[in-house]
């Protein structure tokens, strides 16, 4: 943050000096400023609330579905977090999504048995092929994000570039290796039923994945030195390097690091939607980078927000999903979300601005 | 002072949402039935909502609700994309939103499986329509006999080209069922024409480029290539453009699915021969009708599937009153 001179009170007697250590009360209000996203969001459902059919709304299981269709973006937000606060930006993870998600699909049918088989819905040997299915979507995710990491530092070109580049490749590549459509069969049930439609403890599974991503990420980025070595990189990329931090090399792990985000995105896609294509992921780049920037995280870099992505990942859900209850056209539903995304954008600036003031 | 801002500032931006939305709403927020007679609600989800082939349906829709009278039927749909992951959340609102019904025209096989399942198990009835799911549990499925579209815009081809030559077909992925369907029947029929000469299909994956670059090759490497069939609005265009480029306007004749505006003014223009028209009006208009017969209790009557018609629309006919149906007007 820079230090701002005051020129108004150049030439006055020195003011007394604001006590450092901040009361009790101004740590709460401090924190309040900086939750005010998170009012906003309890406002929306609020609001919600109040103006539809009692019932509809607020119910147990319209929210879990609204956190089952939020749970993907998540994970794609928190890797971008990552990338966005080294003041980079990956616009390839839609595509590193569906190409690991095919990846993974693919052995998934190939393992469960033969094509006959798995066409006519039997799958044999699923025991062992969605474990390694799982596990191919998640080496598949992180092999492009080291792609990228690696491109980005080597080639020294600037990381929009390579990331449309490479969000161009994976997409192709994924057509390819399936022909241009969907998988030739849905993935087998021991990922869809028990684990997509899964609940524990009355929550879809996904929704926990999503949660437990969510808290190591928040703890990695405030406590780790991961995090704090992102931070540092974004605020002041050659200060870093003059500290004696290896710079490439995190930010290669940086960018490793939402791919492999993507990667579990891509188990929870297949898992959650049976198959998979092209089109459903042209656009997930826009969604994540969407909720990081409502959240909170600066597009230049070096402040960030994992909570902050979460949420900004929930208001366009939360906002979609009410305004159908509410039948509002599904025309007017983009023109309200892209203003409401403003909005909360605008106000945050304002609010960063005058608490640096 | 900056304490004062931030409450402020919070009391604002909450404020300013309520009055964004509400001003956007319009007559958003639905009223509570009349208590003189049952009033229905109906939600029609669309594959994708800026369509013109679901805005039409929907015109048939609301065309037999005003009819039956006490039906309302809403539209939603992502205007987006055609997918799972776009169409899921809406379907959640209409579900959420416990209508009496709910048609749906699916857009994945397998995907819309369980959120479907879900709805039922929420006690709303529901039934596809144009698409389908692999699992029976909806009550019915109205959708355009594709089978016979391809066995319609095969007998219009060879019309159109004279009896005798090559024809070629582009598709545009592998695997969606419209359009194999529609690959079938055209390939079936064609087996009856001995003088006319099939070269295949080619995909173009929903790329209109990549049909032009397509038919571009189909008629350097096949001079004697005579008609060509599209299967959807982008093959189509893409066929139209690489047609003219090759000064072939006139010598390759294209049958393409689907009239809606931009199609019909093609076809009048003469850059196509004929167009295959679904009837999305009127699948609108039975997918309302047999949600009310269920919804009313007259549920033994409803068969599993309804197969609707298509119609061969020619510089001929397209302006004939009977045919005019058919096309679509979004």
């Amino acid at each position: 943050m820079a230090v701002t001179e005051d020129q108004s009170t150049a030439g006055q007697a020195p003011q007394a000096p604001e006590p450092r250590r901040g009361s009790t009360r101004d740590r709460i209000l401090g924190a309040l400023g900086r939750s005010w996203l998170f009012f906003f969001l309890l406002g929306l459902v609020a609001f919600f609330w109040l103006t539809t059919p009692s019932g509809t709304f607020l119910t147990w299981s319209n929210l879990e579905q609204i956190a089952l269709s939020t749970s993907e973006v998540i994970l794609l937000a928190i890797g971008e977090t990552f990338v966005i606060v080294t003041a980079g930006i990956d616009l390839s993870i839609g595509g590193i999504l569906f190409f690991s998600a095919v990846c993974g699909g693919e052995v998934m049918l190939h393992l469960s048995g033969t094509s006959a088989q798995t066409i006519n819905g039997e799958y044999p040997h699923s025991a062992y092929a969605v474990p390694i299915g799982i596990v191919v979507c998640i080496a598949a995710g992180t092999l492009w994000g080291l792609v990228n990491g690696t491109l980005i530092t080597r080639l020294r070109l600037p990381p929009f570039i390579v990331t449309l580049g490479t969000l161009a490749i994976t997409l192709g590549l994924g057509d390819l290796i399936d022909g241009g459509s969907y998988l030739p069969a849905p993935v087998p049930p021991d990922l869809t039923t028990r684990f997509g439609s899964g609940k524990i403890f009355g929550l879809y599974a996904p929704i926990y994945v999503a949660a437990v991503f969510l808290l190591i990420a928040h703890l990695f980025f405030r406590y780790a030195r991961f995090g704090r070595y992102t931070a540092a990189v974004g605020s002041n990329e050659e200060g870093t390097r003059r500290t004696g931090i290896n710079v490439d090399r995190h930010i290669v792990k940086v960018y490793a690091l939402a791919g492999f985000c993507a990667g579990v995105a891509a188990v929870l896609d297949l898992a959650i939607y049976t198959n998979t294509t092209s089109v459903s992921h042209q656009t997930d780049n826009l969604n994540a980078i969407g909720a990081v920037v409502i959240g909170g995280t600066s597009l230049f870099g070096g402040v960030g927000t994992i909570i902050g992505s979460a949420i900004g990942a929930f208001i366009p859900t939360v906002l979609q999903n009410g305004l159908v209850i509410k039948d509002v056209s599904p025309f007017w539903q983009e023109v309200v979300v892209g203003a409401t995304i403003i909005l909360a954008v605008y106000l945050d600036q304002l609010r960063r601005r005058r608490s640096n003031n | 002072m900056s304490r004062r801002l931030i409450v402020s500032l919070v009391a604002l931006t909450v404020v300013a949402a309520a009055l964004a939305s509400s001003a956007a709403l319009g007559a958003g927020a639905a009223k509570a039935p009349t208590a003189q007679k049952a009033n229905y609600t109906i939600y029609l989800v669309a594959g994708i909502a800026s369509d013109a082939f679901y805005l039409t349906m929907n015109k048939g829709a609301q065309a037999e609700a005003k009819k039956l009278g006490n039906v309302k039927v809403v539209f939603t749909g992502s205007p987006a994309a055609f997918s799972p992951n776009t169409q899921i959340p809406y379907l959640n609102g209409a579900i959420a939103r416990k209508p009496n019904a709910i048609l749906i025209a699916p857009t994945d096989k397998t995907a819309l499986i369980a959120p479907i399942q879900r709805a039922i198990n929420a006690g709303i009835p529901v039934a596809t329509v144009d698409t389908f799911i692999t699992k029976p549990i909806a009550f019915t499925n109205i959708s355009t006999d594709n089978l016979a579209g391809g066995r319609a815009a095969a007998d219009a081809l060879v019309k159109a080209i004279g009896g005798s030559g090559d024809v070629a077909a582009i598709s545009v992925n592998p695997g969606i069922s419209t359009t194999d369907q529609r690959a079938q029947g055209f390939a079936q029929e064609l087996k009856k024409y001995p003088k006319v000469h099939y070269l295949g299909i080619q995909y173009c994956n929903d790329d209109q480029t990549k049909a032009s670059n397509q038919t571009s090759a189909l008629i350097s490497a096949h001079p004697n290539l005579k008609g060509i069939f599209a299967m959807n609005v982008v093959s189509g265009n893409g066929v139209t453009t690489a047609v003219k480029a090759k000064g072939k306007s006139g010598v390759v004749k294209l049958v393409e699915f689907d009239a809606g505006p931009p199609q019909v003014q093609a076809l009048k223009a003469g850059t196509i021969d004929a167009l295959v028209a679904q009837y999305p009006y009127g699948i609108g208009q039975q997918g309302v009708f047999e949600a009310y017969q269920y919804i009313t209790g007259h549920k033994a009557g409803i068969a599993k599937h309804y197969g609707t018609g298509s119609a061969i629309i020619t510089r001929a006919n397209v302006n004939n009153p009977a045919y005019k149906k058919y096309l679509y007007t979004p």
